[in-house]
């Protein structure tokens, strides 16, 4: 082949190179973003933030509502406007893919501009305004006016394999069932699993232990929160609470779940 | 140019359209498979009827310390620029159709007019996917206030369009 076939099918060869490697570029950027589940984050908080806000505004009287923002492998940033909930994955405007689910509210919306990747949203709605502050912790009414009354609690770790279910991890809260001095002079109370000798609780909603652990409780316990906000008569088997497969009690969740306990009994 | 530059000019262009058709279809493929939309249209509708029905600001009776009892309908309310005002018109996704009907009377209020009389048909058709509508219907016994008592029914049709 002369000089210039050659010169041809080079140009061609660099020209589809070119091409193979745009396409590999748009291909994989794409499979990145799918990978990341950034853009179904994107789609799914905006949507939920708004419908979110919109079912608060809906709520007849004053209502508090703490939404949590799940922590993503992308850091999300979310924006508040009367418009829409826009979530981004830079600030400012800076991300083009940004995506806005458009809301309606004719109520004032105020939030706090200092951080951009809260894991709370905190909605505190009055008859005349919707208050959304972006929170690094949760904020919940205070449970003044209860102690502990000096009592020892104990919960059962949940390691009863027997309860374990392939998608819910279920642990046993167990009724305080037993009071005894022991040796100190310290109140000892017996922790046992749920069982007939367990007398009828009637739970109250209005206490501020109730309403503080229905607060705590709402997201990542949500057996016993239910419990809780319904205000229902629960006898025998203890205090269900199901969680996801993994998660782990922390021991302020304990002390939380024996103060309600205290207090349930309290209220027989 | 000559007849070989006019066949090189000839044949990039032909592989610049093969390569734009396998990116449209790869990429088509893969937004196939891994679809990520949401659909919002049937908590969007509901959430708006929520908003009329049960808020202070919609056409539910309001006390003096601001609280609203649904299923008590203030008349001076239920009026389309209030209800519209409370409901900002620009949301393109949802449309309502309010019809009140008590002592022989007829009360009908639209909010968003354009989007409701848009999709209404395609929500009663209940087309699937994309450019389709979740339509809903609701009758509710309500009791009408308009400085006395009267009792009737609230029919709320709701359209919200799927994304």
């Amino acid at each position: 082949m002369n000089r210039k076939g050659d010169e041809g099918i080079f140009t061609r060869l660099i020209f589809r190179m070119l091409l193979a490697a745009l396409l590999l570029i748009v291909l994989l950027s794409f499979a990145n973003r799918q990978a990341n589940l950034t853009q179904f984050h994107k789609e799914y908080y905006s949507a939920d933030i708004a419908l979110t806000l919109d079912s608060v505004l809906g709520v007849p009287g004053d209502a508090q509502f703490n939404y949590y923002v799940s922590s993503t492998r992308t850091p999300l940033f979310i924006d508040i406007t009367k418009k829409g909930v826009t979530i981004a994955t830079a600030p400012n405007g800076n991300d083009i893919s940004a995506l806005m689910y458009p809301r309606a509210s004719d109520l004032a919306i105020m939030e706090d501009p200092s951080s951009h990747r809260p894991p709370w949203l905190s909605m505190d709605k009055t008859s005349q305004s919707l208050k959304v502050t972006k929170t690094q912790e949760k904020t919940c009414p205070s449970s003044e006016g209860f102690t502990l009354q000096g009592k020892k609690i104990g919960i059962f770790a949940p390691e009863d394999k027997e309860v374990e279910t392939a998608m819910l991890q279920v642990l046993h809260a167990f009724m305080p069932q037993s009071e005894t001095t022991i040796g100190n002079g310290d109140v000892n109370i017996g922790l046992k699993r749920g069982d007939n000798q367990v007398p009828r609780l009637i739970l109250g909603t209005d206490t501020p232990v109730t309403k503080r652990m229905v607060c705590l409780l709402r997201e990542e316990f949500i057996g016993l929160g239910d419990l809780l906000e319904s205000d229902q008569t629960y006898a025998g088997e203890g205090v269900l609470l199901e969680m996801p497969k993994g998660v782990q009690v922390p021991d302020a969740f304990a002390q939380h779940l024996a103060a309600v306990l205290l207090a349930l009994e309290d209220t027989k | 140019m000559n007849k070989k530059g006019d066949s090189y000019l000839f044949q990039g262009i032909l592989d610049l359209f093969f390569v734009g058709v396998v990116v449209a279809v790869a990429v088509a493929i893969i937004t196939t498979i891994a679809s990520t939309t949401i659909d919002s249209a049937l908590p969007a509708g509901e959430t708006a009827f929520n908003r009329m029905y049960y808020s202070s600001n919609g056409f539910s009776y309001t006390d003096s310390l601001g609280v609203s009892h649904p299923g008590t309908i203030d008349l001076a309310r239920f009026d389309q620029k209030v209800l519209e005002e409370a409901y900002l018109q620009e949301i393109p996704m949802t449309g309502m159709k309010f019809t009140l009907n008590f002592d022989k009377r007829q009360e009908i209020v639209l909010v968003n007019e354009p989007v409701f009389k848009r999709l209404a048909p395609i929500g009663e058709a209940k087309l699937e996917g994309k450019g389709g509508a979740y339509f809903t219907k609701k009758i509710l016994p309500v009791t009408v206030y308009d400085g006395s008592y009267h009792a009737g029914t609230l029919t709320a049709e709701v359209v919200a369009s799927k994304r």
